[in-house]
């Protein structure tokens, strides 16, 4: 095991809070968005909770997989792949509230020259 | 005096796009916020693709580290009941019935065996406390029933 490496359940906590972060930034418009990330957040959360993989005594899932390098891998690759693709997703959430605010105001000013 | 076919011709492409309202039929969404509420859904998908396949990997985890309780009884613990006694016993007093096929009487008696190993295992590691999943798992019980009695 790679010492330098963070524990599974430390990136696993980091990432729940990320997720739970980027939730709270989506959830003042309710949009299909914020619906799905919802969604994601829920389901890791169950991840998490079901396979003890916050904690970091002996129920741990490091624990459970201290023997199994490929494993530990496995685990740890998923886990860097979700938090590369949540801060893209971080980032992306910008511009689509943009989006979002552009055609509001555009839709507002159809009401205004139709009126 | 201005008529309205100048003023219409004055008007270019800019102001088009500055003060008309260009729809999604069109064609005509600036390319950079479009692109990011197609990509922010794209990210979504691959989001819930990265937490499906921990849930798969969890999954060879626990069929992995399976473990038969029943099997670990019967490998470490030693039945001194003769096999005779627990066949009178089960055949006679728990099931007096006269007609017993022979595999079914074997079987009830595998079956018999293989509880009481197991119960005599539970037994025996009731408090050595070698299974911290079940300390925690005992340890929420206990916290659960004193708050149903503070409720």
């Amino acid at each position: 095991m790679n010492l330098q490496a963070p524990s599974l359940a430390s990136l696993s906590s980091e990432l729940l809070v990320q997720v739970q972060e980027l939730c709270l930034r989506t959830d003042r418009d309710a949009t299909e968005l914020s619906t799905s990330l919802n969604d994601a957040s829920t389901r890791f959360r169950m991840w998490g909770f079901n396979n003890h993989a916050f904690q970091d005594d002996q129920t741990s899932l490091e624990y459970q997989i201290r023997e199994a390098l490929s494993l530990q891998k496995g685990f740890r690759q998923r886990l860097q792949d979700l938090k590369e693709d949540l801060a893209d997703c971080e980032f992306c959430t910008g511009f689509h509230f943009l989006f979002l605010l552009y055609n509001y105001v555009i839709s507002g000013r159809h009401i205004i020259g139709h009126h | 005096m201005l008529s309205v076919e100048d003023t219409l011709s004055d008007i270019t492409n800019a102001d088009i796009l500055v003060y008309a309202s260009p729809t999604r039929e069109d064609g005509m969404m600036p390319a950079p916020t479009q692109d990011a509420h197609v990509e922010a859904f794209t990210l979504l998908k691959a989001i819930h693709e990265d937490i499906s396949s921990l849930f798969k990997l969890s999954a060879l985890v626990e069929t992995a580290t399976f473990q038969d309780d029943y099997a670990i009884a019967s490998a470490l613990i030693e039945d001194q009941a003769p096999e005779e006694r627990l066949h009178d016993w089960i055949i006679i007093e728990v099931f007096p019935r006269t007609e017993w096929p022979s595999w079914l009487s074997q079987r009830l008696l595998r079956a018999f065996q293989a509880r009481r190993k197991y119960l005599k295992y539970r037994g025996v590691h009731h408090k050595t406390g070698k299974n911290p999943s079940q300390q925690t798992l005992a340890r929420r019980s206990e916290d659960e029933t004193k708050n149903e009695v503070c409720m």
